[in-house]
């Protein structure tokens, strides 16, 4: 039994628009292996991929015993690799940093499309806060900001880390952001100062949009693939005038938290589909449902020709099913979901709506 | 059908020409053939804006007069297709659904219905962008087509006796008008309810939705959400609009005093949190946020707002409603 339960593991997945994360853990917390991997916009494949250089590194007496997902893709990535648990990505952060750092107050979180800001009191989430349809304060501002300048997002941290006299960059939107540093480049301002511009901008920029209203307190800790650079955990610490800690796994603390997540949740028997999910070709297949006018796509997950998973409907009666097709067709709602009515909808007999109406027939005056 | 074939044959201009025509002439002729001809008039209410803030009265009003009320659909992607063709790429995200359910009437009505909402409570305004909806609407996407509108504003005239002058303008007896209004009246109040509180259930986690009444109830902007939280075992209450009188605050947005005043009495034990549904680019609800929100701190009722846009993004609807009540459970 002992030698056991010194064997079994837990691997947190964490799929996010940029990267693709795994940790494995013991039953303690105590990390295994971990692999941070920069996409490439298929999903699959990186989950696979992850998978197959986890089983590498991990050592064969080890057994998996409970996989937890999350991040953006956390449903189409549970329906491959076959998950215990789907948990979005405020709840798994905030679950790995409070495993490390019992105390802390504030969770800056700073990934490829979306930034967070988590609000911890005694040792419980009480507010966050997450970006809204602008990507402007993310790490994909500052991507395509060195794309700009033509050098590599580790450069842009490595230079802005020199430049004593930051310019001062227009942060609030990425086309305002890149006319502005275009003028400054044409000015004259040196490349090191103009990098660390950028740097404030995007602090700037979360601080004011992402934390507007929160109270920031410290302790703070500072995670998510931005945080590796080092030019905007300097911003941080000189806008906020106190120390931003950086917890070690800063990169993966999603599939971290993941991990524990899957760890106390008490499974049982794992439905994790092993090496098998590495190896097998798998394939997504789209299909237009069209039992309502909202006519959403669905994409159907085939592992051969077995469907393993559906995503993607508005009304929720394809998620997760792995029945045939045609026996889901015509179930569920169509289109009128639940939004509570007038009372007055079709078939009231004072109202009618306009699909019951036929056209009109125009007759008679020629236009002018 | 004879009808419409009277109507466009004594009205010479009416075709191609609504907008000349809605200007100049009267509608009387139209009643002059009697009640036969009235009752195959088809008037299409759009399902939006002032549809869910006056819910049920209007095809009540119309339908006691004599008319065939037509209601667009509700709202669904095919909507927001729609909209994202004829509409304004400025416009809110309702704003355009409107343009797209008066597009849908267009061509299978005699007329539709715009009224101009300029004031829903005394004393207190209305969103700016329904000032020029009936102008738009004529010189936009229901060019063509007879355009009915009536200026609705309660701080100069109440509803009932705006409606009364709605009828004088359609030629109808006052008497006639008046039942008519009576019993809009009753259809709206059950209307109300029935829009805002489901049944009580035991034990589940009770959440208040608030946000314009458009919004919160339009099939494609709130549907997902609802139907999200009721998946996780959430009760949801929308708020409702059902009270008149205004409450003392220096807000002067009228769906904005309303919410305000729902939610000023509330206690953290009538809900375990308030969510607050706005569209991207919402003047009066980025204003009123930072109010809501101080408001639900003081009370200590968990707050989150959730901003959609056309390009709703479902699992970034998902994530944050499954982080909130996440974070919910972490505090029991």
């Amino acid at each position: 039994m002992g030698k056991q339960m010194n064997n079994s593991c837990y691997l947190g997945i964490d799929v996010g628009s940029i990267s693709t994360n795994c940790v494995v853990i013991t039953p303690e917390g105590e990390v295994l292996c971990e692999i941070y991997k920069r996409g490439d916009g298929h999903p699959i494949e990186s989950v696979q991929q992850c998978l197959a250089q986890l089983t590498a590194q991990l050592p064969d007496r080890f057994c998996i015993r409970g996989v937890c997902t999350t991040g953006s893709g956390r449903i189409l990535a549970g329906a491959v690799v076959g998950a215990d648990v789907i948990k979005n990505e405020i709840s798994a952060h905030a679950r790995a940093t409070l495993h490390l750092y019992p105390e802390v107050r504030t969770i800056f979180e700073i990934g490829g499309q979306d930034s967070k800001v988590t609000i911890v009191r005694d040792g419980v989430v009480v507010d966050f806060s997450m970006n809204l349809v602008c990507a402007a304060g993310t790490g994909s501002f500052l991507d395509s900001q060195a794309r700009r300048l033509n050098i590599t997002i580790e450069e842009l941290s490595a230079r802005a880390m020199m430049s004593e006299t930051p310019t001062n960059i227009a942060g609030r939107c990425t086309v305002f952001a890149e006319s502005d540093m275009i003028h400054k480049q044409q000015v004259g301002h040196e490349q090191k100062d103009i990098t660390m511009g950028l740097c404030h901008a995007l602090v700037r920029n979360y601080l004011s949009n992402v934390c507007n209203g929160k109270e920031i307190k410290p302790p703070i800790v500072f995670q998510g693939g931005v945080s590796a650079n080092k030019g905007i955990h300097r911003a941080f610490k000189e806008a906020l005038r106190c120390d931003i800690i950086i917890p070690p796994y800063n990169m993966v603390m999603g599939a971290y938290g993941a991990a524990i997540i899957a760890s106390k949740s008490c499974i049982e028997k794992t439905n994790f589909r092993g090496k098998e999910a590495s190896t097998k070709p798998i394939i997504t297949k789209g299909f237009e449902c069209g039992d309502c006018p909202n006519c959403c796509e669905i994409i159907e997950v085939l592992n051969a020709a077995e469907i393993i998973g559906r995503t993607g409907g508005r009304c929720g009666k394809w998620e997760g099913k792995t029945g045939p097709r045609e026996s889901l067709r015509g179930t569920g709602p169509k289109g009128h979901v639940s939004v509570p009515s007038t009372g007055m909808e079709m078939g009231h007999e004072i109202c009618r709506q306009v699909d019951d109406v036929p056209d009109l027939i125009q007759i008679g005056v020629p236009k002018k | 059908m004879i009808m419409i074939k009277r109507l466009h044959e004594s009205a010479g201009v009416y075709i191609g020409t609504g907008n000349k025509f809605l200007r100049n002439i009267s509608p009387e002729w139209m009643w002059k053939s009697g009640t036969d001809s009235c009752s195959s008039l088809r008037i299409g209410i759009p399902r939006m804006f002032f549809y869910y803030i006056y819910p049920g009265l209007w095809e009540t009003f119309f339908s006691e007069l004599g008319m065939k009320p037509i209601v667009s659909r509700p709202s669904t992607t095919k909507t927001v297709e729609k909209a994202s063709q004829i509409s304004e790429t400025e416009h809110c995200l309702p704003n355009k659904l409107f343009d797209a359910h008066l597009a849908e009437l267009v061509g299978k009505v005699d007329m539709v219905f715009v009224p101009r909402v300029l004031s829903t409570i005394k004393n207190h305004l209305s969103c700016p962008k329904f000032g020029p909806l009936p102008d738009a609407a004529r010189a936009d996407i229901a060019r063509g087509t007879e355009v009915l509108s009536i200026d609705i504003d309660v701080s100069r005239s109440p509803l009932s006796k705006t409606l009364l002058l709605l009828g004088k303008k359609l030629n109808i007896q006052k008497s006639k008008t008046l039942s008519a209004i009576n019993s809009s009246f009753s259809a709206m109040e059950a209307a109300h309810k029935k829009m805002a509180r489901p049944d009580r259930i035991k034990g589940a986690p009770r959440f208040l939705l608030i946000g314009h009444p458009y919004v919160i109830h339009d099939n494609f902007i709130a549907g997902p959400i609802l139907n999200k939280l009721e998946s996780m075992g959430v009760e949801v209450e929308l708020v409702s609009f059902a009270d008149d009188t205004p409450a003392k605050s220096y807000i002067l947005w009228s769906t904005a005093n309303k919410i305000y005043h729902e939610i000023n009495t509330l206690t953290s034990e009538d809900y375990d949190g308030v969510i607050q549904l706005t569209v991207f680019n919402c003047g009066c609800d980025s204003m009123m946020i930072d109010t809501y929100r101080q408001l639900m701190k003081d009370k200590n009722i968990p707050y989150m707002y959730l901003m959609v846009d056309e390009h709703l993004a479902q699992s970034g609807i998902d994530t944050r409603v499954e982080a909130f009540i996440d974070s919910l459970r972490w505090r029991q």
